[in-house]
Formats: structure tokens, sequence, C-alpha cells
């Protein structure tokens, strides 16, 4: 089961600020379910991962986003 | 026998010494490429500066909205990937028109401050109530040097990515639908990662 993490109602840059704390405490190879409404938290996520390498395993669009998220093995 | 067992002295009494001069010359050639490689390798591995170049607006004024543009076309012309962040202020600069339909007072009020497109930009000096403007306009057309709003839509022909701060638009009251087609919404995280791969980046 993926840990939870609730950023509905948050906006830039705290989203990804807060993704980015539980991601921290996460071992490698965990997932993190997130859901969000800040509208820029689609084009954010994925940067986020480009620079992080964390994995999106999915994204779901809509007015309450949700990504499932794996924490890759830092380099 | 694998090459790196080679015994140089036992391959010397079974060879002329021309061969193992050869022989080792040709090692040190081999030595020598693998350590270039492996210097190679090393750098490739590090991360890359793209030919990338990021900007951000966060004005509304005339002559900062020409001037990142200018520069923006400019880095588009060195073959850079380039792409523009309009925050706060700078939304007003990629607004296609001013709409009131939906918004609440406040929002309305704000609305009816703003500028409707790049059209209508005030200079931060000798604005007097627009005249300034239509007159660097004027002045520009009859010097053959793009207007903002020329530059603007010049944009997309040379590949420059707009986009909007959508947590500006979203204290100043601008909807989507007032934007530009083309911009897309972006946030701190997406400009930052942008300016983390770009050779150039720049705030006005």
């Amino acid at each position: 089961m993926p840990t939870e993490l609730d950023c509905k109602g948050l906006r830039c840059p705290l989203p990804i600020v807060r993704l980015g704390a539980a991601m921290r405490k996460l071992d490698a190879g965990a997932q993190l379910l997130v859901e969000a409404t800040d509208p820029a938290f689609q084009p954010d996520l994925y940067a986020w991962a480009r620079k992080t390498q964390h994995k999106i395993l999915s994204f779901e669009g809509g007015p309450v986003q949700r990504a499932l998220l794996e924490k890759s093995p830092t380099p | 026998m694998t090459p790196s067992s080679l015994d140089l002295e036992q391959l010397a009494k079974a060879v002329t010494p021309q061969e193992t001069d050869a022989i080792v010359r040709r090692l040190a050639a081999l030595e020598g490429e693998v350590q270039q490689l492996r210097t190679e390798l090393a750098a490739s591995q590090k991360p890359q500066l793209e030919d990338r170049a990021t900007f951000c607006l966060i004005s509304a004024d005339f002559e900062k909205v020409m001037t990142i543009l200018m520069l923006a076309h400019a880095a588009a012309a060195l073959e850079l990937r380039t792409s523009v962040f309009f925050a706060f202020w700078g939304v007003q600069a990629i607004k296609k028109e001013s709409q009131y339909r939906g918004k609440p007072p406040l929002e309305m009020a704000l609305t009816s401050m703003m500028k409707s497109n790049i059209h209508q930009l005030a200079s931060s000096r000798f604005n007097f109530g627009g005249m300034g403007p239509a007159f660097f306009q004027k002045l520009m057309k009859d010097k053959g040097i793009l207007t903002p709003a020329q530059m603007l839509a010049a944009t997309e022909d040379s590949g420059i990515q707009l986009q909007a701060c959508s947590m500006s638009m979203d204290v100043l009251g601008i909807s989507e639908q007032e934007l530009l087609p083309g911009v897309s919404l972006a946030g701190a995280t997406t400009f930052m990662e942008l300016c983390g791969r770009s050779r150039i980046s720049m705030i006005l």
C-alpha cells in the first residue's frame, strides 16, 4: 500500500515542497500517492521527477489530480 | 590467453624485437585510448546543461516586456530552446483579452484595472497616460524595429515557449480563457527545473 499525501488546496510551490519532504522519508522502491488541486501541479510534478529521478507510475488529471510515485534509489 | 595476462618478456622470446616494439607501442596507444574514453564517460555522466535559455518576466512595463521578448528571440536565433515564464504583472503581457463573466466583484475590479493585452502596456517612464508607448511604437515602426506585440506574435514561429504562472493568475483573477492560445500553465518548480538545465537564465 502506498503512503498517502493530501496536497489538496495547497498552492505552488507547496505541493512539491510537501511531496519532496514525504519522499525523503521513504525507502527506495516505496510508493507515494499524492492528491493535489494546484493548476500547476502536473508540469511541476514532471519537472520535479525529471530532476530527482523518482518515477511517476501514474497520473490522473481533473479537478483533483492524483499521482502515484515511486522512490528511486539515490544514484 | 587474455590480453591482460600477456607477459611481454615471454612474448619477447617468441617474437622478434621489432614485433615486440610494435606490440608495446600498440598497447601504449590502446591504454591511452582507454584512459581517454574513461575520462569522456565520467564527463558524460555529470548533469549536462542543455542548449537552453529560460527567462522570467514579472513586470508588464512596456520596456521590460520588450527587452525580454528581444532577448528570447535572440536566444532562439542562437538555436537555444527558449522559454519565458510570465509571473505576477508579467501575465498581462500574454493576455488575449479581458473577460468579466463569472468573476467575483473583487476580481472584476482587478480585471478592469489591468491590461487586456500587450497592445496596452504602459512604460515605467514617459508613459503620459499611454501616449508614451504609442509614441515609442510609432518611432519603432518608422525605424523598422519590431514592437513588443509583433515580437510576441512571432514567438510561435521562433519556437519560444510561453508559460504563465498559474498562482499569479489566481491572485490577479486572470482566467486561462483570457490568455493567448499556446500559453501553458506552469509553477515555480517547472521554472526552476528549466533554469537548472539552461545555460542561460534571467529574470526581469
